[in-house]
C-alpha cells in the first residue's frame, strides 16, 4: 500500500514549483527582451564582436591618351600614422619623430603636434607612401623594437596616383585627394565612372579577436572603376604645350592657351592651358615667382590664402573656364551670317575712311585714315571695324541674335570637363532686347561681349565643317577592368547652323587672310591654312591685351582646327604678330604627324628650294657636272665620292652647299651654327651659306617684308657642314588687327 | 481523513484484475500452463555456475582479446581520423595564411611593377627622348619635307622588264580539269 505525501512534502513541492516557474517566467521574459525588445542591438554586437569587417579598396580606373599612352594609373601602396596614446617617454618620441621625417620626409613640427595629442590613438603622418619608403620604415621600427616603436607607429595599405608625364596635360586630367577622388579635369568629371564599388571581407573573429579560418569568410568582391582613352594624341597635344611653354617664354605672357580640334567630330585632340602644374604634387605652386612672393609673406591667413588662391590660379582650365573678348576672330561669324541671310556676297564693298559714326560715338577703325575700298573678302584680310560695324547693322539686332545662338555662344558647349563657364545674358554678352546699335556695332567686330576659349573654337570649327555644329569632348571610350570597351563616345551634331556654301565661303576668306592678309604669319607653305587673328584689351585693365588666332587647315579639306590665346604678351599684343606664328609652326608640325601630304604651288615650290642630287658613287668630276647650281665641297682625296651632307632629295635652296666625301672614315666637317635670327631670307641664306650650312623657310615668305625669327639649329652649337637649318620667317607689316 | 479511509485498501480490491479476467487474456491462451499466480510473483532462484572447462576458458579469452582488439582498432581509426581532420584544418589555415600572405605579397609587387613602369614611362617621355637626341646625340627632328609620300590609291599593277613574254600562271593538268569537270566546277 502505498503512502500518501505529507502535508509537508505538499508544501515543499508546491515551493519548489513556485521558485521553477519564476524562474522560468524569469527566462521567458529575459528571453522576449533579448530577442524582441533588444533583439536588433544584440545582434549588431554580436556582430561587431564576433566579425570582422574590412573594406576592400576598388582598384581607380587608368586613364589613357587616344594612342594607349598610360596617363594616370594607381598602384597600391601604404599609409603611415602613428598612435600618440602608446607614447611612453620623450626618448620614444624623438626616435619616432626623428624616424618619420628622415625616411618619409614630414616636416617636423606637424609630426610632434600630432603627437602630442596624446588623448587620440590614430594620427595620419603620410599617404600614398611607397614600398621601399615603407621597408625602409619598417626596418628603422626594427631597428628599434626595444624602444617599442612599433607600437606608436602603425602602417596600412593604402592606393597611389601615378601621373608619369607630371605636368603634361594637366588641366585635361585633373588629379586625385588623399580620398582618392577626383579633382579637377576628367578625374573629377568622371569621379564615379573610374572609382568603382568598394568590396568587403567579412571575417569570424576567435576568442583573441583573430581572424578564423577562410570558411568563415565571406568575400564580396571589388568592382574595379573602369578605365578612360582619351581624344587627346600624346604628340599633338605635346606639339602644343611645348610650344605654349615657348611663347609664355617669348612673349612674356600672363597665360597661353590653346586648343586643337578634330574637325569632323569635334574631338579634342590637344587642350592646355599655361603655366600648369605638376600632376604629382598639384599642391605645389609651379609659379617659382609666386611661390617666392608666397614665401615672403608672414601672416598666416594672409599666406594662406594666397596660397590657396595660386593653386587655385594654377589648376584651372582657362580654355574653359575663362572668358574673354574675341576681338576680331568673332568677325568670321559676322560673315557667315550676313552670307547665310543674303545681307552680303564676295561682291559686296565698303570704303573705310578710318571710322564710323554709330549713335553718339565715332568708332574709328585700327588703322589710322582706313582701309580705302575694299570687297568683302579684303574687309576680313584687313580686319576692318567699319566695315563689320556696317555689315552688322545691316544683319540686325534680330538676325545676329539668331546666329549668336545658333555659334553657341548663348550655352555651354557640353564639353564634358568640369567647370565649363557659363553665358549669362547681360553680363557675359547682350541679351537681345538689351541690344541697341551701340551694342550691335561693337559685337559686330567682337567686343563688349565675352566668350570663353571653347565655344570660339567650337564655333570656328562649324565654318571648317560645313557649318555642322559639333560637340566637343575628351573621352572617346570607357573601357572594363579587361579592356573591353563598354561605352564608345558618338560624335553629336548639334546643329546645321549656315549652308555647307556659306562655311564653304567664309573658309575661302580666311584662307585669304592666312595668305595674304592679317594671318599670314600662320601660313605653311605646301597646306592651305584658313584663319582669323583676334587682338582684344581686357576689360579693367589698362594696356592688357588677348592676342589670338583661330583657323583650320587643310582649307580645302579640313582636318584639323585650332586656337592659340595670348594673354597679355609684352610688348607686341597683336593676334598677326603674336599669335598667328604660333599657330602656323603648330600647324606645320601637327598636319605633319597626322601625315598629311603637303600640296605646293608652283610659286611655293620656286620659293622653298631645290632638292640635293645623289652624288654618291660618281666621280669627284661627273659630281661638280651634276651639282652645278650648288657649292660642292669635296673632302679627302678620294676618287669617287662614297658620301654627302645634305643626303640625296633633302630640299635646299640654290647656292647652298653640299659637302662629299670621298675616303673611307674620313671625319666629318663641323663648323658653329651663325646667328640667322632679324635676317631677310637672302641674308640669312647667305650666312649661313657662308658658314657651310643650307637654310630651309618655314613661314611666310612670299611679301619681302618678312624677318627670321627662329632657327632649328642653336646658334653656337657645331654642326655638320652641308647641314639644313630650318629657319622661321615672319611680317611685321600689315599683321596689326582690331 | 474521513475521505482518506473512505478509500481504503479495500476500495481499491475492485480495480484488480480477476483470475476469470486474466485467463481470457491472449497472452495466457498462448502459454496456458503458466499460472497467472506465477508469472505475477517470480521465485528467486539460486543458480549454481557451471565450472568452465580450459578450453571454454581458452576460448572465452580469445574472444574477449578480439573484441578489445576491434575496440582498440576502432578507437584508434577514429581517433586517426580525428587527428587527420584536426591536421587537415591546421593544414588548410596554414595554406590560406600562405595564399593570403601571397596575395598580399602579389598586390606589393603589382603595385611596385606599376610604380616601376611609370618610372619608366616618365623617363622616356617625348619631351626627355627629344631633349636628350637633340643634345645628347645631336640629332635634329626630321621635318615635313623629309616625308616623301607615297601614292597606292591605284589598283595592284605587274610591269614585267624588257620584252620577256609572261606564260600563263595556271597550273591545271587534264587530271585537275577532270576533277573539277566530275566535281560540276
Amino acid at each position: 500500500m502505498q503512502k500518501r505525501p505529507s502535508k509537508q512534502m505538499a508544501k515543499r513541492a508546491v515551493l519548489a514549483l513556485s521558485l521553477l516557474s519564476v524562474a522560468f517566467l524569469y527566462g521567458v521574459g529575459a528571453l522576449f527582451s533579448a530577442s524582441i525588445v533588444h533583439g536588433e542591438e544584440y545582434r549588431l554586437k554580436a556582430e561587431r564582436n564576433q566579425l570582422s569587417d574590412t573594406e576592400i579598396s576598388a582598384q581607380r580606373g587608368t586613364i589613357y591618351d587616344s594612342n594607349m599612352k598610360v596617363l594616370a594609373k594607381s598602384a597600391s601602396a601604404w599609409l603611415v600614422y602613428v598612435n600618440p596614446s602608446k607614447v611612453t617617454d620623450d626618448a620614444q618620441l624623438e626616435l619616432v619623430v626623428s624616424g618619420l621625417c628622415d625616411i618619409l620626409g614630414a616636416d617636423e613640427e606637424s609630426v610632434r603636434n600630432k603627437l602630442s595629442k596624446t588623448e587620440t590613438g590614430y594620427q595620419k603622418i603620410a599617404g600614398e607612401v611607397e614600398t621601399d619608403k615603407k621597408d625602409e620604415l619598417k626596418a628603422y621600427l626594427t631597428a628599434h623594437k626595444d624602444k617599442k616603436l612599433s607600437t606608436v607607429v602603425g602602417i596600412d595599405p593604402d592606393t597611389k596616383r601615378y601621373y608619369p608625364y607630371s605636368s603634361f596635360a594637366s588641366t585635361i586630367i585633373g588629379f586625385t585627394d588623399g580620398d582618392d577622388n577626383g579633382v579637377g579635369g576628367v578625374e573629377m568629371q568622371y569621379n564615379d565612372t573610374l572609382t568603382g564599388v568598394s568590396g568587403r571581407v567579412i571575417t569570424a573573429k576567435n576568442a583573441r579577436q583573430g581572424s578564423m579560418s577562410s570558411a568563415y569568410e565571406t568575400t564580396y568582391d571589388a568592382k574595379p572603376g573602369a578605365s578612360l582613352v582619351l581624344t587627346i594624341d600624346e604628340v599633338v597635344q605635346y606639339y602644343l604645350e611645348q610650344s605654349l611653354s615657348q611663347a609664355m617664354v617669348d612673349t612674356g605672357a600672363k597665360y597661353a592657351y590653346g586648343i586643337v580640334m578634330d574637325v569632323d567630330t569635334g574631338a579634342i585632340l590637344g587642350m592646355t592651358s599655361k603655366p600648369d602644374f605638376d600632376l604629382n604634387n598639384p599642391r605645389t605652386i609651379s609659379n617659382q615667382t609666386v611661390a617666392e612672393r608666397i614665401a615672403a609673406i608672414e601672416d598666416a591667413t594672409e599666406k594662406s590664402q594666397e596660397t590657396g588662391n595660386a593653386l587655385y590660379a594654377q589648376w584651372r582650365n582657362r580654355t574653359i573656364s575663362d572668358t574673354y573678348e574675341p576681338g576680331s576672330v568673332f568677325k568670321t561669324v559676322v560673315a557667315a551670317a550676313a552670307l547665310e541671310e543674303g545681307v552680303v556676297d564676295l561682291n559686296t564693298t565698303y570704303t573705310c575712311t578710318g571710322g564710323i559714326q554709330v549713335a553718339n560715338h565715332y568708332q574709328k577703325c585700327w588703322k589710322p585714315g582706313g582701309h580705302g575700298h575694299e570687297t568683302l573678302t579684303e574687309g576680313l584680310m584687313n580686319s576692318c571695324n567699319p566695315f563689320f560695324i556696317t555689315i552688322g547693322q545691316k544683319l540686325g539686332k534680330e538676325n545676329f541674335y539668331k546666329y549668336f545662338e545658333a555659334f553657341g555662344f548663348t550655352e555651354k558647349t557640353g564639353v564634358d570637363l568640369p567647370a565649363e563657364a557659363n553665358p549669362v545674358a547681360g553680363k557675359t554678352y547682350h541679351a537681345l532686347e538689351s541690344r541697341g546699335i551701340s551694342e550691335l556695332s561693337s559685337s559686330s567686330f567682337g567686343q563688349t561681349f565675352q566668350v570663353s576659349p571653347i565655344q570660339m573654337i567650337t564655333a570656328v570649327n562649324t565654318i571648317a565643317n560645313g557649318g555642322k555644329l559639333m560637340q566637343p569632348y575628351v573621352v572617346d571610350a570607357m573601357l572594363d577592368s579587361d579592356g573591353n570597351v563598354v561605352e564608345k563616345t558618338e560624335p553629336t551634331v548639334k546643329r546645321q547652323v549656315v549652308s555647307e556654301k556659306t562655311a564653304s565661303t567664309v573658309a575661302g576668306m580666311m584662307e585669304s587672310v592666312v595668305s595674304i592678309g592679317t594671318g599670314k604669319n600662320a601660313y605653311v607653305a605646301g597646306y592651305h591654312v584658313a584663319g582669323k587673328t583676334g587682338t582684344s584689351e581686357k576689360i579693367g585693365i589698362e594696356g592688357a591685351y588677348i592676342a589670338s588666332f583661330a583657323g583650320f587647315a587643310p582649307a580645302d579639306n579640313p582636318q584639323i582646327s585650332i586656337l592659340i590665346a595670348i594673354d597679355e604678351p609684352v610688348g607686341a599684343h597683336g593676334g598677326g604678330a603674336v599669335a598667328a606664328p604660333i599657330a602656323g609652326e603648330l600647324l606645320e608640325k601637327i598636319l605633319t604627324y597626322l601625315n598629311v601630304e603637303p600640296q605646293y604651288e608652283d610659286k611655293e615650290i620656286g620659293n622653298i628650294s631645290s632638292v640635293a642630287p645623289s652624288l654618291i658613287n660618281l666621280t669627284v668630276n661627273e659630281a661638280k657636272n651634276t651639282a652645278t647650281k650648288f657649292t660642292l665641297r669635296v673632302v679627302g682625296n678620294g676618287e669617287k665620292v662614297i658620301a654627302q651632307t645634305p643626303a640625296a632629295g633633302q630640299q635646299m635652296r640654290t647656292g647652298g652647299v653640299i659637302v662629299v666625301y670621298t675616303e673611307e672614315g674620313a671625319p666629318k666637317e663641323t663648323a658653329v651654327v651663325p646667328n640667322l635670327c632679324n635676317m631677310s631670307v637672302s641674308d640669312a641664306n647667305r650666312t649661313a651659306v657662308n658658314a657651310g650650312f643650307n637654310i630651309r623657310i618655314s613661314g611666310n615668305a612670299n611679301s619681302g617684308e618678312v624677318l627670321s625669327y627662329k632657327q632649328s639649329l642653336q646658334e653656337g652649337s657645331e654642326a655638320e657642314k652641308g647641314s639644313v637649318i630650318t629657319v622661321y620667317f615672319k611680317s611685321n607689316v600689315n599683321v596689326e588687327d582690331g | 481523513m474521513a475521505n482518506y479511509q473512505k478509500y481504503s485498501d479495500a476500495d481499491f480490491a475492485r480495480f484488480e484484475p480477476r483470475a476469470s479476467a486474466y485467463n481470457q487474456n491472449a497472452a495466457h491462451k498462448i502459454d496456458p500452463l503458466l499460472p497467472f499466480e506465477e508469472q505475477t510473483k517470480p521465485q528467486m532462484e539460486l543458480v549454481r555456475r557451471k565450472k568452465k572447462t580450459v578450453a571454454e576458458a581458452k576460448r572465452e579469452m580469445r574472444v574477449g582479446a578480439l573484441q578489445t582488439a576491434k575496440i582498440l582498432v576502432i578507437a584508434l581509426c577514429l581517433l586517426s581520423m580525428f587527428a587527420a581532420l584536426l591536421y587537415s584544418r591546421l593544414r588548410a589555415d596554414e595554406l590560406q595564411r600562405e595564399i593570403d600572405a601571397a596575395n598580399a605579397q602579389l598586390k606589393v609587387e603589382q603595385g611596385e611593377n606599376v610604380r616601376l613602369n611609370m618610372q619608366l614611362d616618365s623617363m622616356i617621355s617625348l619631351e626627355k627622348v627629344e631633349n636628350y637626341a637633340k643634345d645628347e646625340l645631336g640629332m635634329t627632328k626630321v621635318e615635313g619635307y623629309q616625308i616623301e609620300y607615297i601614292d597606292l590609291s591605284g589598283a595592284d599593277t605587274v610591269t614585267v622588264s624588257g620584252n620577256k613574254s609572261v606564260k600563263s600562271l595556271s597550273t591545271e593538268g587534264p587530271l585537275q580539269k577532270l576533277s573539277e569537270y566530275l566535281k560540276g566546277e
